[in-house]
């Protein structure tokens, strides 16, 4: 029996409903800075198979992957039951990076299971080595906190208290972390209840076939879409700065696009080879970037669910960048998953040139820095992430200050920071002729000096694009953006650039300020 | 004192509610009748239709103007200023290291997956942004002393730009406001034409960049609404109105113009904001308190939830994308009204809203060239309107030309008949209505169940009963007059002031005198708005708000505390345990809580309506018709509205009067109760 469209047009919009519903119970209950200011973390709802139907609309380079992440779960146990949590964050079995917690709950309704609701979660410390678990400068996995391999959280609504006491005992913020995880499982929860009232309301077999029939219209929307584009090769390559350890080394990312039999095949051949530090993309951040790229290009009428994935094909050789051997380290993938989606947004630019525009910056400046606060004697994590340059299009300047591609996350409000970190930013400025010229000019990055307060501070810190040849190009004659920078003054009241990957170590007074890059220009001047 | 004479029941009232297509009045006399004028809105000449709208009440009614008492006036023209960019020139002064703040805002981006779109423009240009040095710490400290002669520098810099409104924005201005203040004086006095807005008194929260949008939209907004306020007033009076106009603000409450010119950002949902006080108040005349309020006009459906007789509030809105951070009710717009077009896209979805037909063309069956199908279309081939009676039988409508766009548009890209198509786009339509009154309900921690749904806007009664349906709600109430209920709210609503303070502390480590000492501070600034207000003090409310968190959280919940003494605090904490569990669906009574903001509402109640319905005794049954709904067709009776009675009437039934109809289908009755307000329940679940 095929649903009739209308009860699968209400279905459709109530999925949605449901997964930005769960969003609002997820961020105005959390605890952290980076997931209620910052916002960096995403919901879903899935099928019973583990298939992506609906997300809220946050962080791509979260949405892409969930569902890895849910079928690997799911090959592990066979049953889940109702009221069961599980928890993963394993890079190596279809996660991300380790402080990227998720939660799954499956939907029962009476003894049937409907699918599962999840919520992925950037943590800000998950344990391991470095403050804020992430950092280029981890040399593998096991240096990077804490490792969930599809752990049952909760068992049929019985808390496992003794692994929340070791979660407890090996992150640097235990109380947040707790009450961030609380605040996930009440978005799943919220999750589980939506859709148990659709099946109340229209019948078990109705929101399945809903689900099953949303999948397949996806489907057809893709195939179609991607039937129309044209069907030649299209290679593209790239570069990121340096591995974070050697400087004069860059990293190279190469591309090959190419329709065939209505599938988009992605291969990487070319990639460098995997490094020693943080910087490897775990196979499903791969993935998670193509497919904000193919996104861009599909149209607005495509969803994001199983029914397009199942049309990209992606490959990569192993022991690369983007498709390294456990156990090699990823906690800082974000970069090179920024860089590939760029790379994949010229490759398909090309084949779609009314679509194309200048390259947006990639530099994304970030860092955490643990320090205790004289005002309360706690120790505490000051993170931010800034935006950069946007490209110009054709007609379009280039916006300034945005963060581009697969993150989008919010700067953190200065009287946020000061109050609850002992630090002052003492500006918060456009990065003045960052964006590259052109007939219409690429954006323009944002600079941001952070001051300590207190007697000491250490922790990792990073940005991309610092050489004046890797910045964000420019398209049809456009200039290519400003490199980004960062440097740090010292007591003396001297400033010195430092390197643009790193771990740093500051004393009181001193200041530490990134300017991230533009964006390129679009047209000759 | 006339705003006093407002509280005496034996005066003439008058609220003029000026929308987008049609400007409403509504004039209660002294016997308690209810009058109605309805004009086309004038949006060159806003004064115009306004005025018009009096000249219809005069000759219904043989009252003068000057016999009028108490005017209160709904308003779009703040929030049209900010729709058409005719907001003033404005400039902007910051601390320095922030003049960027404004345009940086979030860094996020407007649409994830569009390369093509841009951030909306920063309402102030980079040039106009001006920083001085000054800078006040987390604590309210001073950390560097403001620079007079950096203001000054900036006042002539701004005044040779030509600017028409000054804007300051300061780091923990909202702590400690003197920097600020210092500031505005010194602007005031160079610059004694411009008005200048301060952000510790538009805004007096935390988040910079939220805090700094709010003070630059109502800058740039004070020039244009002081005019508009000073030209209709200037009309009215020399029109021969004596009575001073009153203004509906966004939080349902009602300010002297006077007042209300000095917050124009205050004015941004004046018009929703009386539709819901107008379903809270009609609510309240049938002893419903616990509302959900569902507007339906041409081209959107207001939802918003009234809680025990008050219409819920939300602290952070926004207005045409940029960020508001001002009380207002908390409101919830979808594109689904009667003049929403339905499609069918190339992979069969049928698709129903956001565009809209508007008013021109209009839906195909009004015969303005519309080629459109949209919801009243569905509605004549279903039956449930009558082409012969529209708006009481003063517009003809073209079922013909509705058939053939539904048929045309819908039913032959989906391939199914004409009927089955139309109720397609109705299930559609009431589909995301019900969704947006369940986010507003279920999302914020209510039962809707337990609520009564009560229906107005023209289009509204007609879809009542099958959302209800949807959301498991078993009571509707239909105003005696959908059509004008916002202009009705005019008149039921309170003045209402509301003040607040950051202030953040942690609850175990309070002081109790701390404590006491910022709430009376808060309940003195209050009782200095009753005073200046005008009215008897005696007559006046004042009630206490906190907003918490859990340590560690940013959303704050926001919970009543009984009296402003640290004793009432102990309740306060219970509630904000409850409210947590009942909203987000944990609670954790061993956590930290936090104060995070203090709140005192100053409310000045205006007395219940009592205007009189005369009840005619009838049968009710005049004719009937054949209507299609998605189980097939049934036989529909027909009445006008005249001759309901308190005698329920059974379903399925349709109700006709000039500004609305009411669908009651099979399984649901209606009845009159008081005050004219028909009551609408299911009969069987």
């Amino acid at each position: 029996v095929s649903l009739d469209p209308i009860t699968q047009e209400i279905l459709r919009y109530a999925f949605s409903d449901i997964a930005e519903e769960m969003a609002v119970v997820e961020y105005r209950s959390s605890f952290s800075p980076i997931i209620r200011e910052m916002l960096d973390f995403s919901c879903g709802a899935f099928d019973s198979k583990g298939r992506m139907i609906a997300h809220s609309e946050q962080i791509p380079a979260q949405l892409g992957l969930m569902q890895f992440t849910l079928q690997s779960a799911l090959s592990k146990h066979s049953v889940v039951d109702p009221g069961d949590v599980l928890l993963c964050n394993h890079p190596y079995q279809g996660g991300t990076h380790t402080p990227d917690l998720q939660v799954f709950m499956p939907v029962h309704s009476g003894d049937v299971l409907v699918g599962y609701t999840g919520s992925i979660a950037h943590h800000i410390d998950i344990g391991g080595r470095f403050p804020g678990t992430e950092s280029t400068q981890a040399s593998e996995l096991f240096q990077e906190g804490l490792l969930f391999p599809a752990v049952k959280l909760v068992r049929r609504g019985q808390r496992n208290e003794e692994l929340l006491e070791m979660i407890s005992a090996n992150v640097r913020q235990p109380t947040a972390t707790i009450g961030d995880l609380a605040a996930q499982m009440a978005a799943c929860r919220r999750g589980i209840e939506r859709i148990r009232e659709l099946c109340s309301r229209f019948s078990i077999e109705t929101v399945v076939e809903g689900m099953e029939a949303l999948l397949e219209q996806t489907s057809a929307r893709a195939r179609d879409a991607l039937r129309r584009w044209p069907n030649r090769a299209v290679s593209v390559e790239g570069y990121m700065d340096h591995d974070g350890f050697n400087f004069d080394v860059p990293l190279k990312i190469a591309a090959t696009v190419q329709i065939r039999d209505s599938k988009l095949h992605v291969d990487f051949e070319g990639t460098s080879s995997q490094v020693e530090s943080g910087l490897n993309v775990p196979w499903a951040s791969t993935h998670a970037g193509v497919y904000f790229g193919i996104r861009c290009f599909i149209g607005k009428d495509v969803p994001q669910n199983d029914g397009l994935t199942r049309h990209v094909a992606i490959t990569a050789p192993e022991g690369t960048l983007l498709n390294p051997r456990f156990p090699a380290a990823v906690s800082a993938r974000h970069l090179a998953v920024q860089r590939l989606s760029q790379l994949l947004c010229d490759a398909l630019g090309e084949l779609l040139p009314e679509r194309s525009v200048a390259a947006s910056h990639v530099s994304f400046p970030a860092f955490v820095f643990q320090a205790i606060d004289p005002r309360t004697a706690r120790l505490t994590l000051l993170a931010d992430i800034l935006g950069g340059g946007g490209g110009a299009g054709h007609g379009l300047p280039g916006d300034n200050a945005i963060d581009t591609y697969t993150s989008n996350c919010a700067i953190l409000p200065i009287e946020v920071a000061e109050m609850e970190y002992p630090w002052r930013i003492e500006r918060t400025e456009l990065a003045e002729n960052s964006g590259g010229a052109g007939r219409w000019r690429g954006g323009e990055g944002i600079r941001r000096d952070y001051r300590l307060l207190t007697d000491e501070a250490e922790g990792p810190y990073y940005v991309e694009q610092t050489r004046p040849d890797l910045t964000s190009r420019g398209s049809h004659g456009g200039d290519s953006a400003a490199p980004a920078a960062v440097h740090v003054r010292r007591a003396n009241g001297r400033w010195e650039e430092i390197p643009s990957k790193g771990h740093l170590k500051m004393t009181k007074g001193e200041v530490i300020s990134f300017r991230s890059g533009g964006g390129g220009g679009y047209g000759s001047l | 004192m006339l705003a006093a004479a407002v509280t005496e029941m034996r005066h003439i009232r008058v609220g003029v509610d000026v929308g987008g297509t049609f400007t409403d009045a509504v004039l209660i006399d002294r016997s308690g009748r209810l009058h109605i004028a309805k004009v086309r809105s004038t949006p060159d000449r806003l004064a115009d239709a306004f005025l018009g709208t009096l000249d219809v009440l005069r000759e219904e009614t043989d009252l003068d103007r000057e016999e009028i008492d108490y005017l209160v006036h709904g308003t779009t023209v703040a929030t049209n200023a900010i729709v058409q960019r005719r907001m003033a020139r404005a400039g902007l002064i910051t601390t320095s290291g922030c003049r960027d703040v404004l345009e940086i805002g979030t860094q996020r981006r407007p649409s994830l997956y569009e390369l093509h779109a841009r951030k909306l423009p920063p309402l102030v240009p980079r040039d106009l942004r001006l920083e001085v040095s000054e800078r006040t710490g987390p604590q309210g400290e001073e950390i560097a002393p403001l620079e007079l002669a950096d203001v000054e520098g900036a006042a002539q810099q701004l005044s040779r730009a030509g600017v028409e409104a000054v804007a300051v924005c300061f780091l923990f201005s909202f702590l400690n406001p003197a920097h600020e203040r210092a500031a505005g004086d010194a602007l005031s006095r160079m610059l004694p034409d411009v008005p200048v807005t301060l952000s510790s008194d538009v805004a007096p929260e935390f988040r910079e960049y939220l805090r700094t949008s709010t003070t630059v939209i109502n800058a740039g907004l004070l020039p244009l609404v002081g005019n508009y306020v000073r030209e209709l007033s200037a009309a009215l009076s020399s029109s021969g109105l004596r009575a001073p106009v009153h203004l509906m603000q966004s939080n349902g409450g009602i300010a002297t113009a006077e007042l209300a010119a000095q917050l124009p950002i205050g004015l941004i949902a004046s018009g929703p904001a009386a539709g819901v006080m107008g379903a809270a108040r009609l609510g309240a005349a049938v002893e419903e308190y616990d509302l959900l309020s569902f507007d339906m006009g041409g081209t959107t459906a207001d939802v918003a939830l009234v809680v025990g007789g008050a219409p819920q509030l939300r602290w952070r809105g926004e207005v045409e994308g940029y960020p508001v951070n001002l009380p207002q009710v908390d409101l919830m717009s979808v594109g689904s009204g009667g003049g929403s077009i339905a499609r069918v896209d190339d992979f069969g979805s049928l698709l129903v809203g956001p565009e809209s037909a508007g008013a021109l063309p209009g839906p195909a069956a009004y015969g303005f060239g519309g080629q459109d199908a949209t919801v009243t279309d569905a509605h004549l081939v279903l039956g449930t309107l009558d082409a012969a009676r529209f708006l009481g039988g003063r517009m003809k409508l073209d079922l013909d030309a509705a058939r053939d766009a539904v048929d045309r548009q819908v039913a032959k890209p989906l391939g199914t008949g004409l009927e089955e198509a139309a109720a397609a786009i109705i299930r559609i339509a009431e589909s995301r209505m019900a969704g947006a009154l369940r986010l507003v309900s279920v999302g914020r921690g209510h039962d809707p169940r337990g609520f009564s749904l009560v229906a107005f806007g023209g289009a509204g009664p007609m879809h009542a009963c099958r959302i209800a349906d949807q959301l498991g709600v078993s009571r509707i109430l239909v105003p005696r007059h959908p059509g004008v209920t916002s202009a009705q709210g005019l008149l039921l609503s309170d003045m209402r002031y509301d003040l607040r303070r950051t202030w953040i502390r942690r609850v175990g480590e309070l002081q109790v005198e701390d404590f006491e000492a910022a709430i009376s501070e808060l309940a003195a600034d209050a009782e200095h708005m009753l005073s200046e207000s005008g009215f008897e003090r005696a007559r006046g409310r004042i009630a206490y708000e906190l907003d918490m968190r859990y340590m560690g959280q940013a959303y704050e919940l926001t919970v009543s505390l009984t009296e402003p003494r640290h004793r009432a605090l102990r309740d306060a904490i219970a509630e904000f345990h409850g409210q947590h569990e009942a909203t987000y669906g944990h609670s954790s009574p061993v956590e930290e809580i936090e104060i995070v903001t203090l709140r005192a509402h100053v409310a000045m109640p205006t007395p219940p309506p009592v205007w009189e319905v005369p009840l005619e005794s009838s049968d009710g049954r005049v004719s009937a018709r054949d209507v299609w709904t998605s189980e097939g067709v049934e036989r529909y009776g027909v009445v006008d509205r005249e001759v309901l009675t308190q005698h329920p009437s059974e379903g399925p039934l349709i109700i006709e009067q000039a500004d609305s109809t009411i669908v009651v289908p099979r399984d649901w009755r209606i009845s009159q109760v008081a005050a004219g307000t028909a009551l609408v329940e299911r009969t069987r679940t």
